[in-house]
């Protein structure tokens, strides 16, 4: 029994040392603009209310504004999407959501390439499990879905810095935390939004698109995990379970990616095979007809993912595609059988 | 799951509440065996039948050894006195062959297994070569997944066999604690190399927790990681980015990744040890240890008396003594003694049992000729130094050298330190040609080159601090070590100042160890 207590004793203080160390380090090293202290910020303010729900990957942080949804159609909304995430973090993510707010409805947002990958990143585990409230569910993710060789790095911060000896960073960080312009977000620093919302580009329209990378045709449904299509289905059933209505989003890509690609209608045919079969909807805004006036690259920061401006043009679309749907009105007004980029070839 | 995975210090967190239990304390060491082998499957091992058929035979072979020096002691009791010397001799000569029949039976199976499936696609790859057929090593037999520990435990029962036949101790009775011994996961994978007279003892009785046991096993790992996850971890991007570009480094650049190579390699496998035999500390069953700071050794036969410690006197008690006793070594000393000065001559049965155990050193390490070469040249370095000896010391002399003077030892360190980090040039390379090319560079094309790209590519400047910090407290503990053991210094600290260095080691190897699973994996030695 002394020997209990006296090891007791020690573990507890190893807990707490490591926690205060963790928490200093992640103060002084975790760069201000990173999304998620405030991401967590404001869902600690709407827990408990809220009603719609955005997940999925980059494409759908980025590109999909809360605030105007909210104003569109009279919802309490939060964006839930990460880089990269992958869908087992989905679906816990969105189960997490689920069980401690009045979810209504889910726009579901899946990067095809994410299907495939069997080479997880480790960093996009960080990013959906930094993003749960509760320990429980935090503990319930790694068990699932992270190999037990991942676990110190996805919950340290202190194994995740990359340079501990960029003092420069550390004081510039440090004083930009403390001002004031970081408590109250006032900044063009700051590329948070609201509610989730992340967008690259400090200035709300910036015209000018960087073509970060090009890639070739590569998604084919036999191709596609079988463990992440699992997790997708899912998804879709714990939804279905818990009366939330799943709308599944394909998000628009640029032009010339498009061009590029060839593949989009494979993409289409996978999805909406999918929806069928769970009988939910599915917008396929590469499929919009006016897909290219309006968003024609300006719309875009790379191939793949919307800008500011583009995010706000595209929350209204979808908005309004949404509420139509709802109202029951022929989806054909809004989407084309054919990507219209094949269209004008 | 690897030793230095969460999912191992998990595993071993509920073995030892488990192993404490006051229910299990007579049972404890079959809560060993089983553990062995879940760890052992865990470890990605799903085909058991090759550690069984080890254990089976050693269990019988050894029993059947026993029971022949029962016989014999029996014999010579009853009959003392009463026959005459030479018939009780006769008798003896009798056993003596019979366990030699049976050993070798043994020893051919267990052996057998490890040759067939570790040398086989060597073997008859070269075979193959000769007979001008390239697609004998092909045979489906032969690619069989390496089993992970066989070269470990196979020698740790031949071993056991050995000292059975020898009369050095009793047979066990018991096949499962037989299996415990053959399979125990601390040492299973990478050694050390245990005796079954110091073992036994250990494992098969049962232990009463010790905090102090507890406290020094957790020091041990602690000290462990950060030598893995620290230094060696850190390292190894370096040491690859060297080695898989060799052919456009110069050789100046590889002789450094040697030498990096060699701190790698002794940070990985002694932090290795740190934690397996930290593990059992903990358990209370005390393991050999392997490693005696070898970078302050003076020569390379020192070097080899202080790393991995247990495989070299493995090699020393049951093939070195045995081989230069042999019939073949008094026959070449015989011959050394006709051609031979009398200084070199004497050493003749010594050098035939070193040629042989360095062959054998090199192919126990791996199937392929560069290890081969490997086994040559520390051989031959060894045996000249050994037939050069009384030269050097007429050097000495001569240049009034005193062994004891610090600036001299320090050179002969440096010395060693380069010749042990020359070898590396064998393990480290993808292939044997690789290995010559490597070398081929050192000593022809040398091209000395101080830039960072040359001296330490994909070194970033974190990377300097967080190694450095890190060989820093390294070193200095090995000098401490040198003096006497730390543990007992750090004991002898305040709790304050005991913890506040316990933590600091701990947050150490969370701010500057390696955790992105992308770089980390298992250990170098677990290859072999």
């Amino acid at each position: 029994m002394h020997n209990i207590k006296k090891i007791a004793i020690r573990l507890v203080l190893i807990i707490v040392v490591v926690t205060v160390y963790d928490s200093i380090i992640d103060y002084l090293y975790r760069p201000y603009k990173d999304s998620v202290t405030y991401t967590m910020q404001d869902r600690k303010k709407l827990e408990g209310t809220l009603e719609t729900v955005f997940i999925g990957t980059s494409r759908v942080q980025r590109g999909i504004s809360p605030e105007i949804m909210n104003e569109e159609l009279g919802t309490v909304s939060f964006n839930m999407a990460t880089s990269l995430q992958l869908m087992d973090g989905t679906y816990h993510l969105l189960s997490s959501v689920a069980e401690e707010n009045p979810v209504e409805t889910v726009f579901l947002g899946v990067a095809p390439e994410l299907m495939l990958s069997d080479n997880d990143a480790t960093r996009s585990k960080v990013l959906v499990y930094e993003r749960m409230m509760d320990w429980k569910d935090r503990l319930s993710y790694l068990i699932d879905c992270c190999p037990m060789q991942e676990w110190p790095y996805i919950t340290l911060y202190s194994t995740q810095v990359e340079d501990y000896f960029d003092f420069d960073f550390v004081e510039k960080n440090v004083e930009f935390k403390q001002s004031e312009e970081y408590k109250t977000r006032k900044t063009g620093k700051i590329r948070y939004r609201n509610n989730g919302m992340y967008s690259l580009k400090k200035s709300t329209d910036d015209p000018q698109v960087t073509f970060l990378e090009k890639k070739e045709s590569i998604f084919q449904p036999s191709s596609v995990n079988k463990e992440k299509e699992e997790y997708f289905k899912k998804t879709i059933e714990y939804c279905k379970e818990n009366n939330i209505e799943v709308v599944l989003v394909n998000m628009p890509i640029s032009g010339n990616l498009i061009e590029e690609l060839g593949d989009v209608t494979t993409i289409h045919d996978y999805y909406s095979g999918i929806a069928e079969e769970y009988e939910i909807a599915f917008f396929d805004f590469n499929y919009y007809k006016k897909l290219e006036e309006t968003f024609d690259n300006q719309r875009f920061e790379n191939e793949k993912h919307l800008n500011y401006g583009g995010a706000k043009v595209f929350t209204k679309v979808l908005a309004e595609v949404y509420k139509s749907y709802q109202n029951g009105e022929d989806m054909n007004k809004y989407f084309m059988d054919t990507c219209p980029y094949y269209v004008a070839e | 799951m690897t030793i230095n995975s969460l999912a191992f210090l998990i595993f071993f967190m509920v073995l030892t509440i488990l192993y404490y239990l006051p229910f299990v304390k007579k049972y404890q060491w079959v809560l060993l065996l089983a553990a062995s082998y879940i760890f052992y499957t865990l470890a990605g091992n799903h085909n058991l039948i090759y550690i069984i058929i080890t254990t089976i035979v050693t269990y019988i072979g050894a029993i059947l050894l026993d029971r022949k020096n029962t016989i014999q002691e029996e014999y010579v009791k009853a009959h003392k006195g009463i026959l005459p010397k030479q018939e009780i001799k006769d008798y003896k000569e009798k056993i003596k062959k019979e366990k030699h029949k049976i050993t070798f039976f043994c020893v051919f199976i267990n052996l057998g297994m490890l040759i067939v499936i570790k040398y086989g696609s060597f073997l008859m790859g070269n075979v193959g070569r000769i007979f001008g057929k390239e697609n004998l090593s092909d045979i489906s037999f032969l690619q069989i997944a390496v089993p992970l520990g066989i070269s470990y435990y196979t020698l740790i029962s031949i071993g056991y066999l050995l000292d059975v036949s020898k009369g050095k101790c009793k047979s066990e009775k018991n096949l499962f604690k037989t299996a415990l011994f053959v399979s125990y996961f601390p040492q299973i994978t990478q050694g050390p190399f245990s005796r079954f007279t110091e073992m036994a003892p250990r494992l098969f009785t049962s232990h009463k927790f010790s905090y102090e046991n507890l406290s020094y096993g957790c020091q041990r790992i602690l000290w462990g990681f950060f030598k893995k996850m620290v230094i060696a971890d850190r390292m190894k991007p370096m040491v690859d980015a060297i080695f898989e570009n060799y052919q456009e480094c110069s050789g100046f650049s590889l002789l450094l990744g040697c030498m990096y190579f060699s701190i790698q390699l002794y940070a990985d496998f002694s932090g290795y040890m740190d934690i397996v035999c930290g593990c059992s500390n903990i358990l209370g069953i005390e393991l050999a240890e392997n490693f005696k700071r070898p970078f302050f050794s003076k020569s390379l036969a020192e070097y080899w008396r202080r790393w991995h410690i247990t495989l070299c006197s493995w090699f020393r008690d049951y093939l070195f003594y045995p081989l230069s006793i042999s019939k073949a070594a008094v026959k070449f000393g015989r011959i050394g003694k006709k051609i031979l000065p009398p200084s070199i001559a004497k050493l003749v049965p010594s050098i035939f049992a070193l040629s042989i155990i360095w062959l054998s050193t090199g192919l126990w390490h791996d199937a392929s000729w560069r290890y081969v070469f490997w086994g040559i040249y520390n051989g031959v370095i060894i045996i000249a130094s050994m037939c050069l000896e009384p030269w050097f010391i007429k050097i000495e002399k001569k240049l009034n050298i005193k062994a004891e003077n610090k600036l001299f030892q320090g050179f002969q360190m440096i010395r060693t330190f380069l010749i042990i980090s020359l070898l590396k040039v064998f393990p480290i390379a993808n292939s044997t040609k690789g290995s010559l090319v490597i070398l081929y560079k050192i000593f022809f094309e040398f091209q000395m080159e101080l830039s960072r790209a040359a001296c330490f590519p994909t070194f970033k400047t974190e990377d300097f601090f967080c190694v450095g910090i890190g060989l820093l407290i390294f070193i200095y503990v090995s000098f401490k070590q040198e003096k006497a053991p730390m543990h007992e210094s750090i004991n002898r600290c305040p709790f304050v100042v005991r913890w506040a260095i316990y933590l600091v080691l701990l947050l150490m190897i969370l701010t500057f160890g390696v955790f992105d699973t992308g770089l980390t994996g298992g250990f170098e030695y677990a290859q072999y």
